[in-house]
């Protein structure tokens, strides 16, 4: 028989075309197998890359309340607290007209810092709506979004501001900045870490300020 | 003989390379050193977290006036401005940038509440690169400054 001198086997002489067909079968077999890996490979990547970014995420709002925590904790006076304050509002919530009212229960309550409003005009909030709602229960209250097209005047979001088991007053927001469009899980955590840390930094600021 | 249709020696797929999303430490010679000038302490410490965390040296001012002479003196890679700030304001101080050699191409990022079309305008004319508005995104800051620093 004739042999081909293309097809060597391995002792130098060659292989029989049936020998040939099952290397090739096996190489067929191999490079099926080795594109399952690449693509087993490639969907964990994937998937990797998918709990990275929601990690990194999580990482970013994390961060976000960290700096909100700190701003409020580190205040030593009352002028320093309500600076804080009103820094979180505007950098971090995107707060652009609110503001910060306190005072005693089932009294109205005395505007101690506001951003984007006439001070004069809001000097004195009588609690109604979602602001009384928010100081009888304790619970914040956001519209559905940033920019809900209230009437002039109607708040989007009350926060109020926890000392223990009391409210001592609420933080009134009448509008955010244009460039917020949506409120996201960020959000929602701010205000519940407002609504427990906001009071008692003021009244820490303002005792440590009575003691030095 | 049969032929394969494909190269068995030739991912069905091209092999996609991945950087790894937090690079190794930079040693601090070669780390880009950024400018923040704004009078917020939250801001400071917002935008400090986001980039120390992707190695860059953050350096800080407090004020527009600050803001000049330690671009002057620091000559940062980017100076990301806040542009209301006591003494001297955002834009103020991006005019005054602009007019020294050392700072005459450094982008300018302004950081502000700010974003309607006048103001960014304004910004403009002043010599600002572009803009980032409140509440930061920490995402869309890295974003912008690597896209300003070619990285």
């Amino acid at each position: 028989m004739k042999r081909s001198p293309s097809i060597a086997g391995p002792a130098g002489g060659a292989d029989p075309p049936g020998a040939v067909r099952d290397r090739l079968d096996r190489c067929q077999a191999e490079l099926v197998r080795v594109r399952r890996s690449l693509e087993a490979a490639e969907a964990a990547a994937g998937r990797l890359a998918a709990e990275h970014a929601v990690l990194d995420e999580r990482c970013t709002v994390l961060t976000r309340l960290f700096v909100a925590a700190s701003a409020l904790q580190e205040a030593g006076d009352e002028p320093s607290a309500l600076r804080a304050l009103g820094e979180v509002m505007v950098n971090l919530a995107g707060a652009r007209e609110f503001g910060v009212f306190e005072g005693e229960e089932g009294a109205e309550l005395e505007l101690v810092h506001s951003a984007g409003i006439d001070a004069q005009s809001h000097a004195r909030l009588r609690p109604a709506g979602e602001a009384a709602r928010a100081l009888e229960t304790g619970e914040s209250w956001r519209a559905d979004s940033p920019h809900p097209g209230f009437p002039g005047g109607e708040p989007v979001a009350c926060i109020p501001l926890r000392v223990g088991a009391s409210v001592t007053g609420v933080i009134v927001v009448w509008s955010f900045l244009p460039q917020k469009l949506a409120f996201g899980a960020f959000d929602l955590e701010l205000f519940a870490l407002l609504v427990n840390r906001a009071g008692p930094a003021l009244r820490a600021a303002r005792l440590l300020e009575a003691c030095t | 003989m049969r032929r394969l249709e494909t190269d068995p020696w030739q991912p069905a797929t091209p092999v996609q390379t991945r950087t790894h999303p937090e690079p190794m430490p930079t040693p601090a010679a070669l780390r880009r050193k950024i400018l923040l000038v704004d009078d917020s302490a939250t801001i400071h410490m917002w935008i400090r977290m986001i980039l120390n965390r992707s190695d860059y040296d953050v350096v800080s001012a407090r004020d527009g006036h600050e803001g000049v002479e330690l671009a002057l003196a620091e000559a940062p890679d980017l100076i990301l401005m806040d542009v209301m700030m006591p003494r001297i304001g955002g834009f103020e101080a991006c005019r005054r940038l602009r007019g020294h050699a050392r700072t005459r191409t450094t982008p300018i990022l302004m950081v502000t509440t700010r974003a309607e079309a006048r103001n960014v305008e304004f910004g403009y004319l002043n010599g600002c690169s572009d803009y980032i508005t409140k509440p930061i995104d920490g995402l869309e800051l890295l974003a912008k400054v690597r896209s300003f620093l070619g990285e």
